[in-house]
């Protein structure tokens, strides 16, 4: 909120919120725990934000936010032995949610070339959609117009659903303990409150953010050495975890060879014979209930 | 599974150091830090001693002394010596050599007394699993959080993604069971060596933790930064990650934040200037020399939390997309360019 805004807007700005919360925050569900959680604020008529502040339930915290205004609340994933200590050492660290964050800008969806748009501050060169890199000059730093409109938003929602999916059936997570919300914006936060994952370390939840992205995936893992510098997957479709997602994507690309594709890792009989495989492969997929 | 009972012998007591039964032991035995002057006193500083002498030479120490109480005592005593002594590189040296030492003695167990000691030590949950997911077979169920927290290692086997993950339960082997609790050991004893050392010492054991430092002092004279280097020029020494992020950066190219990051720390850290630094990212199109100042600054400790950074290690170089190599025996930046330096070179793979 700018300062040279009119005192007027601002006050009306304020009413709106006012009545939106006396409205609304009824509705909010609070976080769990709250005695050792972190809130932070930003208001209307100080700047900054105001941290360091506990509510002991949800009566005080709605309380709160009714007499004061806030344009934005904010409450830590972590929980806190002192969460109103002022300095992080004193806080004393007990555990944290394990939150995901998932933002439609970074996914390139095919809406993007109706309602973004893009400028290269150096050669001048300019189009829709998106690109990475300007692509007349190679400049990185391009200036972006972007929307986010509802087809952006459902392949967010794709991506959730693939997650909780995830979460519950490779690490056992029951539906109560993933939380999913609207980030306001641009995509979904998933919150996982959880005993199990409460007192993780970094690394250990590092080695959770790479197990969902697939990061550190060695084919050695999968397979064992064949003849003539092959590798034999071991991994079979019903396998759990990565094992049978390696496994079918594997068999999709095998069912999916033709002659075309198969001439790209073969060369003389040796397409003909893959492409045969594909078809009788084909054949015995009709029964086989774990493939799309 | 903890239904099978499983029965402990004293022997067992001297160990695994972390079980509640030996820690309820040594209550009952109540040596004070007084008593360890008298003779019987003596024997156990003797035996405590040669455990962290053992981690200093990094000999694997799995003698059990005849008399089982020194024993069983000797582990509090060494704790005592090194919270005294005061040197967090030098407890970490024993806490490595500790988890060594259990693993070696857990791997000799029955699996329900390996099972039993991890669970009631450590506190994992664990299933029986007598299955096999590909071509591997496994003993064991234990729980992601437990697995993910005690690897010895993030790639190959070791890594999550490349393991069965079946509702939250990770299948491992009993070796692999025994490895884990080797992780647990060493972070359970660098803690208590950690602890803050009591008041009221004996100057007999003064003078013993003297003994101990200089042991330790002339070790790691050997281990720091050569005045002579094999290399010809330092950039040789680089590891391949902050090499081609060096090279990205000279060619103008844009290069993520996190990379900057990783190559700004790790050439101030090997003793480069604020300013020979800041010449590195001259040639990046958005470089402004004001902004570039302040940022490398910050890293280098002289802003903000006065924290002098270093760069990621190379579990977390690798989730953020900035490694693509393997290097024998490092796991991190800092360490390949200090043993390249010694060595000469330190060999590498590319991941493919």
């Amino acid at each position: 909120m700018s300062t040279r805004k009119s005192p007027d807007l601002s006050e009306w700005v304020k009413a709106a919120f006012r009545a939106y919360y006396s409205r609304a925050s009824s509705l909010v569900e609070e976080p769990t725990e709250m005695p050792r959680r972190e809130f932070a604020f930003m208001f209307f008529d100080r700047p900054g934000m105001h941290r360091h502040i506990v509510f002991k339930d949800a009566t005080e915290l709605r309380r709160f936010v009714a007499r004061s205004i806030p344009r934005h609340a904010y409450y830590s994933s972590a929980y806190y032995q002192y969460p109103d200590a002022e300095r992080m050492d004193e806080k004393v660290w007990l555990g944290a949610d394990l939150v995901f964050d998932i933002d439609v800008d970074h996914i390139d969806t095919p809406c993007k070339a109706l309602h973004d748009s893009w400028q290269c501050p150096k050669c001048g060169a300019s189009g829709r959609g998106f690109v990475e890199a300007c692509p007349r000059c190679g400049y990185e730093n391009v200036k972006r117009k972007t929307w986010v409109c509802e087809t952006c938003i459902s392949v967010a929602r794709d991506e959730v659903i693939k997650l909780v999916e995830m979460l519950t059936s490779d690490f056992g997570l029951s539906s109560n303990e993933v939380h999913v919300v609207f980030s306001g914006h641009r995509g979904f936060h998933v919150h996982v409150e959880s005993e199990v994952v409460k007192e993780l370390g970094q690394d250990a939840r590092r080695e959770i953010a790479d197990y969902v992205r697939g990061i550190g995936l060695e084919p050695e893992a999968f397979t064992v050495p064949g003849p003539y510098r092959t590798l034999r997957l071991v991994a079979k479709p019903e396998d759990p975890g990565w094992y049978g997602r390696v496994a079918r994507s594997v068999l999709d690309w095998i069912l999916s060879l033709d002659e075309r594709s198969a001439a790209l890792i073969a060369r003389g009989r040796r397409v003909r014979t893959l492409v045969r495989l594909a078809e009788r492969l084909r054949e015995r997929a009709q029964s086989a209930d774990w493939l799309e | 599974m903890s239904e099978t009972p499983v029965l402990l012998e004293r022997l067992d007591l001297a160990k695994y150091p972390f079980l509640p039964e030996t820690q309820e032991y040594i209550r009952t035995l109540g040596l004070a830090v007084e008593d360890l002057c008298s003779s019987a006193g003596t024997a156990v500083l003797r035996r405590a001693r040669e455990r962290i002498e053992a981690a200093i030479e990094r000999r694997l120490d799995t003698r059990l002394d005849d008399d089982v109480d020194i024993e069983i005592l000797s582990f509090p005593a060494a704790v005592l010596l090194l919270r005294l002594a005061g040197d967090k590189l030098l407890a970490r040296r024993f806490a490595v050599a500790e988890g060594k030492r259990v693993s070696r003695f857990l791997a000799q167990e029955p699996q329900e007394k390996l099972v039993y000691v991890v669970t009631r030590g450590f506190g994992w949950k664990i299933r029986k699993f007598n299955g096999h997911v590909g071509n591997l077979s496994y003993d064991f169920l234990v729980s992601f959080g437990d697995f993910v927290s005690n690897v010895p290692e993030y790639r190959g086997l070791w890594k999550l993604v490349n393991r069965p993950l079946m509702r939250g339960w990770v299948p491992v082997n009993a070796y692999e069971l025994a490895r884990m609790a080797e992780e647990a050991t060493k972070r359970y004893v660098e803690g208590k060596c950690l602890e803050p050392p009591p008041e009221g010492v004996p100057p007999s054991i003064e003078s013993i933790i003297n003994e101990i430092r200089s042991e330790w002092s002339k070790r790691m004279e050997r281990l720091g930064i050569p005045k002579v280097s094999k290399v010809k020029r330092p950039e040789d020494a680089y590891p391949p990650c902050i090499r081609a992020i060096l090279e990205d950066a000279l060619a103008g190219k844009n290069i993520p934040h996190s990379a900057r990051f990783a190559l700004a720390s790790f050439l101030l850290q090997i003793g480069k200037s604020v300013d020979e630094v800041i010449d590195v990212f001259r040639a990046a199109p958005d470089f402004r020399e004001d902004i570039a100042r302040y940022q490398v600054e910050h890293i280098a400790g002289l802003r903000g939390s006065r924290t002098k950074y270093t760069p990621f290690k190379c579990d977390n170089m690798r989730s953020l997309g900035l490694c693509k190599w393997r290097c024998k025996g490092v796991k991190h930046p800092l360490q390949f360019y200090r043993l390249a330096l010694r060595r000469g070179k330190v060999e590498y793979e590319e991941i493919t």
